[in-house]
């Protein structure tokens, strides 16, 4: 009897939740048949303000030190909250004055004279003076980070001489012909000198980890990690003062979760690099929403480690070149917004060879190098890829079915970004899939972090590459000024690495950001992707 | 029993549902109508239809063939998680009630320690550690799992170990080990086995988990888990991609739960 009534209980239990899952598809259906017409009515949002600006990415920021952090989501911020000497707008890569209102380069390439604008002051009201850049790039030189890299064997400490308040004259060690392009990075902000106040024994890395000591557009408002980060335009900006007076930056992790707050118009940008192809072509005509699309310098790239194995072999890597099957992977992955390049300069920038050899889809040719190779009977290999990216999955995906038809089995292994870096940097990997964007508009960035021998592992030379003729080549060019002989060198380094195929370039896929269409104002930058000039952007609804 | 057991509509659906998934673990090849793996780019994200019936993935995968042969990795990571845990946790509950005192102490405050932390996070910080795999999860999901066992096999054991066919087998003269393993395991091992029936859907939900946050089975394997969370960015537009592996896990999770519930109500003397 009592066993008769539990299962009474468990079926009634049974029927309840039935009802319930019932319940939720009939919420879910009214709820859309709502919607509809809502959405057709014309312009008008209850989550719509013209003063502030609702930014969403997935990715978190580490640090707010413009000198200690490479990490894109840190950079947009950044970028806002300090000025440079010099900066990029829009989708230009072409350096325009900031805190520098013109400059003198000597006959030699090697003296930069900068005369500083008057009007400036930091948030705390000091002065932007000469020093205060000198101290900048010094400290940007001993912090020893992402910083450094760029001014390496080019500025060191004694560098700098202050004229006046305003004039600064930086001495080079050798010529460098992009010298002023590199000073429009992130990592060129200039940061208030009463930092020095609160060095403790980092520099003060931890102090500025979490405030802002700059002069910018806009002032650091709070900041709670992981959910968002606000700033407020600077009411005494000695420049051009912000139309958007607040943003917003709020950090969404489920991709769908952000759509949906697009869609709703609580989110008026998303970042670029959330969204997968796949998702945003279906997102492509939502009543309000609009996608910005535009060319770009990232590359996403495959390194293969020749230092490990089967791939030290030159063989080995053609075939595997040979065995990628490209346009479908370009169809179906980047859903034809991308490109294929045969180097690592990509198209649109100077110094980009088009006619550097690109490998065809051939399977015959692909097995017989692997048997020339003595892989006849076929090989195992691993591919490292870091999370929660669809278009790394997805080729990764491809690649493993490509390369089985040659004989090659490849495992798949998925890191979180932080072990994923620390595995390729240290050469634990065969083959890993990356994506990279320059930081200032020149070969010599690209070619020196892929083909350089001292940048490989932490420098971002993936491969492992070493090549002499590339290293005298790379060196040349950096330390010259003529413009076609640094051209003739750079086509030629990317003819040698296509020729012994370090990396595969996969794609230079076209930037693409979804947005409400209300945003006015918002262009892609090819080279800082993750550049949103939210003090020129307005919002017309 | 057996009648017992059919007489119960809901342990006889679950039943049926564990059938079916041995079925279609054994016979993979037979049922699937593609190659789990193979990708075809041609077919990508095609809705349900008669030539794929749950339609494709994001690479133009066959989902039903993927949960088809997900069956094996599922079965595979119930049965070995819960046969290495029940053994060891078994044992040691017999030893730690068996002979008290100072080992009784010593084991029960490692299983306390083990215990103290809760089980996906233990099983994730191990599973971790140990770099993704499925071996990797099988190993973690153990070491989180056996501690249960202990605990239920050692008051049990405490329960019988001064009932009189003990006390005569020791009168014997027989030694220590061959009473544990002769008397006292086979006699309180009742309800932990039901436990384990139990467990072996929350050790494959466990298992998926850990998979959905990329710790657990590596691409291209059709690990349900794996394809949920491949499948779910694109939720809104192709709803099948993570709608059938979702279901896949509830079902099977759902139907050794009712086999075990079933055998909990015919095992179980306090409830006969």
């Amino acid at each position: 009897m009592r066993l008769k009534e539990q299962w009474q209980k468990k079926i009634s239990l049974l029927v309840v939740a039935a009802f319930l899952m019932v319940g939720c598809q009939n919420y879910n259906e009214e709820s859309e048949s709502v919607d509809v017409p809502a959405s057709t009515e014309p312009k008008s949002n209850e989550n719509y303000n013209a003063d502030v600006f609702n930014f969403a990415t997935n990715q978190d920021i580490p640090t707010l030190d413009p000198h200690g952090s490479a990490a894109n989501t840190s950079f947009r911020v950044t970028y806002m909250l300090y000025d440079r000497l010099v900066t990029y707008e829009g989708s230009s890569t072409e350096p325009k004055p900031m805190l520098a209102k013109d400059w003198d380069i000597s006959d030699d390439g090697l003296e930069y004279t900068f005369h500083l604008v008057e009007d400036a002051k930091f948030h705390d009201g000091t002065p932007v003076t000469a020093e205060a850049v000198k101290y900048s790039f010094t400290r940007a030189i001993k912090v020893e980070k992402s910083a450094a890299g760029i001014f390496q064997k080019i500025i060191d400490e004694n560098s700098f001489d202050v004229i006046d308040d305003h004039t600064i004259k930086i001495t080079l060690k050798k010529p460098f012909a992009p010298f002023v392009s590199t000073l429009g990075t992130v990592f060129a902000n200039i940061i208030n000198p009463k930092l020095e106040e609160n060095h403790g024994d980092d520099l003060g890395q931890s102090y500025l980890a979490e405030t802002d000591m700059g002069s910018g557009v806009y002032v650091l408002d709070s900041w709670d990690r992981g959910e968002s980060l606000v700033m407020k335009a600077n009411p005494d900006y000695w420049g051009e003062e912000a139309t958007m007076k607040t943003v917003n930056i709020q950090f969404v992790n489920e991709p769908s979760t952000a759509r949906l707050m697009l869609e709703k118009g609580e989110l008026d940008l998303l970042d670029n690099t959330m969204i997968s192809p796949e998702v945003l072509g279906n997102m492509e005509g939502t009543d309000g929403i609009t996608i910005t699309e535009s060319t770009g310098y990232q590359i996403d790239y495959m390194p293969m480690n020749i230092e490990s194995g089967a791939l030290s072999d030159v063989k080995v890597r053609q075939a595997i070149a040979h065995s990628i099957n490209y346009d479908a992977l370009l169809e179906s992955v980047y859903l034809g917004s991308a490109e294929r390049i045969g180097g690592a300069v990509p198209a649109g920038m100077i110094g980009y060879n088009p006619d550097a050899k690109l490998y065809d889809y051939n399977l015959e040719k692909a097995k017989s190098l692997l048997a020339e190779a003595g892989h006849a009977e076929g090989l195992t290999l691993e591919i490292a890829i870091s999370e929660n990216n669809e278009v790394r999955s997805n080729t990764a995906l491809l690649l493993q079915s490509d390369l089985e038809k040659v004989g090659v089995k490849l495992d798949i292994k998925t890191y979180a970004w932080p072990t994923f870096l620390d595995l390729v940097t240290s050469g634990k990997h065969n083959f890993a899939l990356v994506s990279w964007t320059p930081d200032y508009p020149d070969p010599d960035y690209n070619l020196w972090y892929f083909g350089h021998s001292s940048s490989k592992g932490p420098g971002f030379n993936l491969a492992f590459y070493e090549n002499s003729k590339v290293d005298t080549l790379l060196e040349e060019a950096r330390s010259n000024t003529d413009e076609e002989l640094r051209i003739s060198n750079y086509e030629e380094i990317q003819d040698i690495m296509a020729e012994e195929v370090p990396y595969i370039f996969v794609a230079q896929p076209n930037l693409q950001a979804a947005g409400r269409e209300w945003v006015k104002g918002y262009e892609l930058n090819p080279m800082n992707t993750w550049y949103v000039p939210f003090n020129k952007i307005t919002k017309e609804e | 029993m057996v009648r017992r057991i059919t007489s119960s509509p809901l342990t006889l659906i679950g039943l049926v549902i564990v059938l079916i998934i041995i079925v279609c673990a054994l016979f993979a090849p037979l049922i699937a109508t593609h190659s789990p793996t193979e990708v075809n780019l041609q077919s990508k994200l095609e809705a349900p239809s008669t030539s794929h019936y749950f339609g494709t993935d994001e690479v133009g995968r066959d989902i039903f063939s993927r949960i088809v042969y997900g069956t094996r990795i599922s079965l595979r990571i119930g049965l070995l998680v819960v046969l290495i845990a029940f053994p060891i946790g078994t044992i040691l509950g017999a030893i730690a009630g068996y002979f008290g005192g100072g080992v009784d102490q010593i084991i029960m405050r490692i299983t306390d320690v083990f215990l103290s932390f809760p089980g996906i996070i233990l099983a994730m910080s191990i599973a971790a550690a140990l770099g993704p795999s499925i071996e990797n999860v099988m190993l973690a999901l153990a070491a989180t799992w056996w501690p249960w066992y202990t605990r239920i096999v050692r008051s049990s054991v405490l329960s019988i170990k001064n009932a009189e066919f003990i006390e005569a087998s020791r009168a014997l003269g027989a030694n220590p080990f061959r009473i544990l393993f002769k008397e006292i395991i086979p006699n309180s091992i009742g309800p932990a086995t039901i436990q384990a029936s139990l467990d072996l859907g929350f050790v494959i939900l466990a298992a998926a988990g850990l998979s959905f946050i990329g710790l657990g089975a590596q691409p291209p394997s059709p690990e349900w888990g794996a394809m949920l969370s491949n499948s779910r960015e694109i939720l809104r537009d192709a709803w099948w991609a993570a709608t059938f592996p979702g279901l896949a896990i509830l079902l099977t999770v759902l139907g050794f739960n009712l086999v075990g519930d079933g055998l909990n109500d015919v095992l179980d003397p306090k409830q006969r």
